[in-house]
């Protein structure tokens, strides 16, 4: 609705009302009654809601007049479990949150692949819908991932080592490139260039983590459940072309292959029993064309595709 | 109704002539996300975790099994943030004491952001527009506003009635609305003395 075209004094009287909405919602102790009454009069009236979209900016832009709470230092800053939900349509975001005091930020990708760079000279590309706490203060670098896949670029500093946790997986370097992903039931570090330790979480309370060296050319994969790890030979290239948006696979089950591209694409993919989890896959996925991807999969393998009404795609056997 | 479009009536899954729901609630993100983020940041007072759960809202909207009318999944969508930040909320006070030190944290991270936001220029037109108003209405907005002071407690130090606090923090921010809108100060003074 365009403001010139609302008659000026009634454009001013729902200025008015909508200031009062939004004070009155900014307020920590509305109710549900408060909300019921404000979204009936967004409804009431053509151009109420964005006259109230406008109000709440302005209040919110006000907000920066605000003097800045000196705090005390202090570096902990909560990565919120479960960050893995954000939509395709959602603009993807790199947050970079700095402020005096001990150098610790948030590096977070929305939908799509994402490239930072760190404090110290470092550069990390995350795959979507990844976060990564960075931690620069004391005599390491140290940074905490969520699910999801990062590629790190170490700049070389042998006094200060370069620390990732993934979970129950540790991995320290000085100056390497590798690559951890990070998925709910196995933990996979690809090692670029140089060599990279990896230390799992301690087995028992009587005995110490285990402790890998890995050097390039070289994948291990972590089962956290069975805590057990195999090193394998990879090509790394390969391993690591999911940050050019594509995605490549030889006799990789159907699963992880749906896992990632879940991550990738705005539709939610979901395979109907374990039968066809298990279809050995290989080829290569291009991320920005997921559909077409499905159309090539339904005529290779026996499968058809459901559409559920919430727009997931659900991947079932034919002729059973 | 508003710039919504068209509600469908009685819609169901098979009924595929209007948009579908993954559409409608991309709309929905296109028109409101700010406002929703808004929303949710006036209860969590955290624009990180405001957008987390604004992510969420429509996450869950795309689940919802509910009726596509774009006016009701707006309620809905409203409705799933206020229910997502309760949750969060009742999660930061079981934590206790370590959010008292986050809190202050956030504060600042919240200030910085705030000011990341928004361009130097226009910051300060807002700051010229606070400063052009009326005595009273710049100190009711000034200490509620920027200084976080809660409606009942400015009522209290100015001695008058929450009614006429509100009163005077409304007139501020439509004051802020025109002249951002690119009125002189004259011309913004004039059109706010035809409200009552």
């Amino acid at each position: 609705m365009n403001a010139e075209q609302v008659p000026p004094k009634e454009r001013l009287r729902q200025l008015e009302e909508a200031a009062a909405w939004v004070i009155r919602l900014s307020d920590a102790s509305r109710t549900e009654l408060d909300v019921s009454e404000w979204l009936r009069w967004c409804d009431a009236h053509r151009g109420n809601l964005e006259a109230f979209e406008l109000l709440q900016q302005d209040w919110l832009d006000a907000g920066a007049l605000r003097t800045p709470i000196k705090a005390r230092a202090h570096s902990r800053r909560r990565i919120v479990a479960g960050l893995g939900f954000a939509l395709a349509l959602l603009v993807a975001s790199v947050c970079l949150w700095l402020w005096n005091g001990p150098r610790t930020e948030t590096v977070e990708s929305g939908a799509m692949t994402r490239a930072a760079t760190l404090p110290d000279g470092s550069s990390v590309t995350l795959s979507p819908r990844t976060v990564v706490h960075v931690s620069f203060a004391g005599s390491q670098r140290r940074l905490a991932m969520s699910n999801g896949e990062a590629y790190f670029r170490v700049h070389h500093e042998p006094d200060r080592k370069f620390v990732v946790d993934a979970g129950q997986l540790q991995v320290t370097a000085t100056g390497t490139a590798f690559d951890v992903r990070r998925d709910p039931d196995q933990t996979l570090v690809t090692v670029e260039e140089g060599t990279v330790e990896i230390a799992s979480a301690p087995v028992a309370q009587d005995r110490g983590p285990n402790v890998w060296r890995v050097g390039a050319g070289y994948q291990l994969v972590y089962t956290p459940r069975t805590q057990l790890a195999t090193l394998v030979s990879i090509d790394s290239a390969r391993t690591l072309q999911w940050r050019s948006g594509e995605l490549d696979y030889v006799g990789t089950s159907l699963k992880s292959v749906i896992e990632d591209v879940n991550r990738y694409s705005d539709r939610h993919i979901v395979l109907a029993d374990s039968t066809v989890e298990q279809y050995p896959y290989s080829g290569t996925v291009f991320t920005q064309s997921i559909d077409d991807w499905i159309q090539a999969l339904i005529v290779v393998y026996p499968l058809r595709v459901q559409h559920a009404a919430d727009g997931t795609l659900i991947l079932e056997r034919t002729g059973h | 109704m508003s710039t919504l479009g068209k509600p469908q009536h009685e819609p169901t899954p098979q009924e595929e002539s209007g948009e579908s729901r993954v559409e409608c609630v991309s709309r929905l993100f296109r028109e409101h996300n700010r406002a929703l983020i808004g929303f949710v940041y006036a209860r969590l007072k955290s624009e990180q975790e405001a957008r987390e759960i604004a992510q969420e809202a429509y996450v869950r909207l795309l689940q919802l099994d509910a009726p596509e009318a774009a006016g009701f999944l707006r309620a809905y969508l409203f409705r799933i943030a206020e229910n997502l930040a309760f949750d969060r909320l009742r999660q930061r006070r079981s934590r206790g004491r370590l959010d008292a030190l986050l809190s202050l944290e956030e504060l600042n991270l919240e200030a910085s952001a705030e000011r990341a936001a928004i361009a130097r220029e226009e910051l300060a037109l807002i700051e010229r527009a606070v400063n052009e108003l009326p005595s009273k209405c710049q100190e009711a907005f000034r200490q509620h506003r920027l200084a976080d002071i809660p409606i009942g407690d400015v009522a209290r130090r100015m001695n008058v009635s929450e009614r006429m606090v509100r009163k005077h923090i409304t007139r501020a921010l439509v004051y802020i609305r025109l002249r951002r809108e690119g009125l002189s100060s004259q011309s913004a003074e004039e059109r706010m003395d035809e409200l009552p």
